[in-house]
This record gives structure tokens, sequence and C-alpha cells, in this order.
């Protein structure tokens, strides 16, 4: 949904289903909103209604600077269940755009949330749902910054990120491994530098009792709904349905028209790691669609990494598709977060080997480089995932990987050292018990 | 009271509120036939759903195209074991829905799938499709004219763009038209809005779609039996020649 356009006329457009149930809402409820007011409170249906009509009351005269007004209004009152709302104007925010509009929405956001810490302090969600969109835009804003229009906005997204990590760090933990991710694309920022050293080497400045060593945040698993943020809610229904019914072979077009409408203008890259995130962690398609006819989802990132232009995008893409193997823990993570990495390697194989080798490649030099304190724990998450994947019979075997002649020798015999003992090459007998996927 | 809407936006509202995407989905498919709309409403284990089509057959004075419709029918298509209908005052106001519902269905023109397109000379081509691709806008006289594919679930056809139309829509939009004319135009078989048909913007993206058959790549005869009806005679060609197929 894009505010500006909900309620103007396009000539050739059918109304929009989404107006017409706001304008009934406000033809129904009309009276109600004219003194006297009604003492009583609604019940929760009747109360989004009434947020309904509210909302195209605001709506009809086109300003988005009145709903923002509105939204800060309702904060003040303390009214109920507005995180949604924030959620939803915070998704609204694209990635990678420096569109005068995109970045005033940017800035009339982070205004009402700077102006209000004691409401923001109560509500968890929003806090770290904030903390990682403004971590994330900062991070488009610094590399592409330069104009002296942004210097307002990255002054504030800092002043922003800083506190929530400072003061309010208990909370910002809830984001999990993530946060740790996010960050790292920050880092050259000097403010971000310091949190770094206290991240590395004086965690007790954070004063939280939970956070005694940065593996803290490696072992908690990113709740899904983050990995939502950045994406907007029309690209999520396009990448669901693109994952859900679209058959192998028919791709093409529904990807073409994807790319003409998201990811056109220099920057939009940088949105390529969070759509990657998502298909992972937040899109796990049923049984029954992964048995069927529908592209599968390593195949949609294999696209996905194809269309990265620049280097800087494809490592973080990669990483994001490698970031949960490198922490993996049966007991708390979820094996289709790391399915489609392994099923992108076997299945590259042979036809685009480039791309196997390509990935392997940039897993171990994760394993050996990603944080040298803990190399072993993650060398050791990646066996386990790998194990697992193997177990629950993802894949067979990894033989096609192991005897491909095309992947170098050294990468080949890397992988092999990562394999259980079962599963060693020339030494394959499948057991049949575990072929069926168990999810 | 939207007393304006075709009845699938009626519906699709309401099962909106209701949040059934299943039953969504069927809607998008009703086809004409009281046995679509109660397949839909079957689906929605929802009491109140049941009220607005037991409205529908104690309305007694419909006046349905298709003929009449009998209380058993409503019945066993719905499978429904206590009919008796209580008043209150909710109930009340999923009836008057119900009789809308009804209203705006009878009047509701017939969607159709491409692949069940003949070549006519009157406007009577409803249906829903998605467009795959644009060719070069030219003119013709002082309008814009610009070529398209456009395909729905069943097949593609070439749709011919007018005026304002060529500048609006573009690839991925899904497009309704109405009382469009699938005809021979300056030698080509094109589905076009014409004077009388409106084509408006409904969606983008989600809509699925085979390119095969294209029915403007056809020969068509006319029919020995009734030769104001046309008949397929022979492809000329599976796939667009003009827009080559995606690979």
């Amino acid at each position: 949904m894009c505010p500006e356009r909900l309620l103007r006329t396009v000539p050739h457009e059918a109304e929009n289903p989404i107006e017409k149930s706001l304008r009934e809402a406000f033809l129904l409820l009309q009276d109600q909103l004219k003194p006297p007011f009604p003492l009583t409170i609604p019940f929760p249906p009747e109360y989004s209604q009434l947020n309904h009509a509210i909302a195209f009351g605001i709506l009809a005269q086109p300003h988005l600077a009145k709903l923002l007004w509105v939204y800060s209004m309702l904060i003040h009152v303390s009214a109920e269940k507005i995180e949604t709302l924030f959620i939803s104007l915070m998704r609204q925010i694209t990635g990678g755009d420096f569109s005068e509009s995109n970045l005033w929405l940017s800035v009339e956001v982070l205004k009402i949330l700077s102006n209000n810490w004691d409401w923001l302090v109560e509500e968890p969600i929003v806090l770290s749902s904030a903390l990682y969109v403004y971590l994330r835009l900062l991070a488009d804003h610094f590399r592409l910054g330069g104009s002296f229009k942004l210097e307002e906005l990255k002054r504030m997204e800092i002043d922003f990120c800083v506190k929530a990590l400072r003061e309010h760090f208990q909370l910002s933990m809830h984001i999990g491994r993530d946060l740790v991710r996010i960050l790292q694309d920050v880092t050259y920022i000097p403010e971000f530098k310091d949190i770094w050293k206290d991240l590395l080497f004086d965690p007790k400045s954070f004063q939280v009792s939970e956070f005694s060593s940065l593996s803290n945040l490696y072992w908690r698993r990113t709740p899904s709904h983050f990995f939502l943020l950045r994406i907007s809610p029309q690209m999520e229904s396009q990448l669901r349905f693109l994952l859900t019914f679209v058959k192998w072979g028919s791709q093409k077009r529904y990807q073409t028209w994807f790319v003409k409408k998201h990811l056109y203008w220099p920057g939009s890259e940088s949105m390529i790691s969070d759509i990657v995130r998502f298909i992972c962690c937040v899109h796990h398609p049923s049984n029954e669609i992964i048995h069927s006819n529908v592209i599968s989802r390593w195949a949609v990132i294999g696209w996905l990494l194809k269309s990265c232009r620049r280097n800087y995008y494809e490592a973080n893409a990669k990483l994001a598709l490698f970031y949960d193997w490198l922490f993996f823990d049966e007991k708390i993570d979820n094996i289709m977060n790391i399915e489609p990495a392994m099923l992108l390697m076997v299945n590259s194989v042979p036809q685009y080997v480039d791309i196997t080798h390509m990935l392997l490649e940039f897993l171990f030099l994760l394993v050996d480089n990603y944080d040298v304190h803990h190399r072993e724990m993650l060398a050791g998450s990646v066996s386990a995932s790998i194990n697992l994947l193997l177990r629950k019979g993802v894949v067979h075997s990894l033989d096609p990987l192991i005897s491909c002649n095309s992947i170098s020798p050294a990468l080949r015999e890397r992988l092999n050292s990562f394999l259980p003992a079962l599963h060693l090459c020339c030494h394959k007998k499948v057991n049949e018990d575990e072929t069926s996927i168990d999810i | 009271m939207p007393l304006r809407l075709p009845f699938y936006k009626l519906v699709y509202k309401r099962l909106e509120i209701e949040g059934d995407k299943m039953v969504l989905s069927c809607v998008n498919h009703v086809k004409s036939g009281w046995k679509s709309v109660f397949m839909v409403f079957t689906t929605v284990a929802d009491d109140r759903s049941l009220h607005c089509l037991l409205t529908v057959y104690t309305w007694k004075k419909c006046t349905l195209r298709t003929g009449s419709v009998r209380e058993s029918t409503v019945l066993s298509t719905l499978k429904v074991r206590d009919p008796s209908l209580n008043h209150s005052a909710a109930e009340a106001k999923e009836e008057e829905w119900g009789r809308i519902y009804l209203y705006y269905y009878i009047h509701m023109t017939k969607i159709i799938h491409l692949k069940d397109i003949v070549p006519a000379a009157t406007n009577t081509v409803n249906a829903q499709f998605i467009l795959l691709e644009k060719g070069g806008i030219a003119r013709d006289g002082k309008e814009m004219t610009c070529p398209a594919l456009v395909a729905d679930e069943t097949a593609s056809v070439h749709f011919q763009m007018w005026g304002s139309e060529c500048e609006t829509f573009e690839p991925g939009d899904i497009i309704r038209l109405a009382d469009g004319i699938f005809s021979y135009h300056k030698n080509n078989l094109v589905l076009r809005a014409g004077k009388r048909g409106k084509a408006e913007k409904v969606g983008e993206f989600t809509m699925l779609f085979v390119e095969t058959p294209n029915m403007s790549e056809i020969r068509w005869a006319r029919d020995p039996n009734n030769l104001k009806k046309f008949v397929q005679e022979a492809i000329v060609s599976p796939h667009s020649r003009i827009f080559g197929p995606s690979r």
C-alpha cells in the first residue's frame, strides 16, 4: 500500500479494495466521529473499524504528514495496539532509495520515535524493530551518502541507534545474531567503532547480565518478524506468490517484472541480502509445495545472487545465505533456514559449477575469518548443519561435489573434512530410512 | 450501500474481512452459474455465509437468465441440515447482504477464459488476464496504438491497446476487460476494448498464465452449421510470432 497513491483516481485502474473498505467504514461510522463522542470503549473488531474510519478521514485529505501527526498523537494518548502501525510504516521505507519522499518518510518516522522514548521503552518490539531498520538504513546512507540533505538524517539515525544500544541493550538483544551482522556494516562510523570495541573487549559496559561475550548474541536465533521489516508488503506478496505458485520454467517473466519494480535503481542491490534472509528464514514452503513442480527457494536465491552487480552486495548476500550455518544449533534453529544454501550448491553442479565453487570458497572464508576467536565453534556449527542436512535426507550425499573435477581439490578436501565419518566419500551407502525429508 | 460493485468484488471484500485466503482464490475463478457461487460458500464453513444463501432461496423473486433455482438444488448443494432461520438483528443484516449479492450476481457479466474466446463482431468478451509484453507504440490517425501479449491460465492472445491504455498498462499488470471484442482488425486477429469496452488494472504480478495456445495464432473458419460463428481450423503457431516465447 502506497499512502500517497491511496486515494488518487488513476485512469484505467480499478478501485483499490483497501480504499473501498476504508470509505465504507467511514460512511458507517460517520455519526460516531462527530461530538458527542461515546464514552464506551469499543470492542477490538469495532476498534479496528474505527481506526479505519479515522484513517479514511485523514487520508481523504492526501497529506501523509497529517497521518504521521495522528500517529504521534496516538502515542500521546497511549492508544492501544499501535505498534503494528509503526511496523507497517517502517516497512514502507525502501532500502537504498534516495528519493525525496522516501528520505522524508525516514526522517519523519525517526522524529516521532526519537521524541517518544518513554513510550518506546514500553514497546520492545517497536524499539528493536526500529533499531534493526535504522541500522540497515544507516549502512545504505553512509555508503551512498555525501549529499548535504542526508547529514541531518544520518546524525539522527546514529543518535537513535547508539542510544538504543547503549541504554537499552537488553531490548536491542532481542534482535539476536543478526544484530551482529548488521552492525558490521556500520563499523567504519566512529560512534559504532566505539560500540564494537566495547562489544568485543568490554561487554559489561552494556550492563546486561546475560551479555558477557559476543557469542551470547550468536546463540540467539533472530525471530523471523525482523526479516519482514526490510521487505515491503508488496515485495513480500510477490515473493511468496513466486515461491508458492509459479512452476519451474515459468519464472523468467516474473523475475523480470520483480527486478523492474524493485531492483532497478542504483542502490537497490542493498535489498538483496534482506530478500535472501527473508527467503531463508521467513518463507518456509510446505512439504507439498517442496515436492511439487513449483520453483524452489534455492533457484530464486541463485537468480538473486547473479543479479548483484557489485562485489560488496554480493558478499553481503552470500553472508545472508550462510549466516545460520555459522551458528547452527539443532535445538533452537530450523533446518529450513539452512536448506537453500545446500541445495543451491549441490544442484548447481555440473551446469553452473562456478556458483558452487564461489559458494564453497565463501563458506570456508567465513569459517576461518568471520570471528577468529570462535573459529572452532563456527566450524562445528557448519559441520552440524551439513550433518543434519544429510541425516534428514535434504541431500543424499555430497558426492556430486566431492567428486566434481571442476571444483578445486583444495576446496573438495576441505569440504570432506566437514563431513561426519559415515558420509565420507568412497564409503557411501545411503541408509534407506533416512531418505524422507522430515522437517 | 455499495450498489455498483460487481459480485466478485463484494464477495472478495467480505472474505477479506473473514480472512479466508483459500476461499479468496476460489472466488477468482468463479465462472457463471449457481454451482460456482454455492461452491464458494460451502468452502467457508461459516454460519453467516450460510445465512446469506438461505436468504437467496427465501427471496422468491429471482429473475435469473439461467432459469429459476429450486430449493432442492440449494439444499443439496449446501448439504444443509437445519435450514431454519433465526431472525436476530445480525442475521437480518446478513440476509440483506445476501439479497444484494444475488441482485448483482444476476447482473454480473460472465467472465470467460481466453481459451474459449471466438472471433465475433460483438463486444461480449469479459476476461481477466496479465500483460506479458508490450510492443512499440504507433499512431493510427490521431490515436496511439500498441500491440501486447496477454495471457490467463488457459491461453494467451494479442491485445491491441488504444489511446491512453498504451502508456498506462505495463508488463506484470493484471487487467480486467469488460465488453471487449475479439475480431480482425487490419488483418490481425486481436482482442481489444473497442469503443464500448473498458480495460482496467486490478492488480500486479500475482496471476498464473500460459503462453500457449495463442488465440491470435489460430486459423478460424466459419462453422458450416452456423455461418455467423467461427470454429478453430488449424494452429498457425503454438506461440505468438510477434512476441517470441520466453524461455
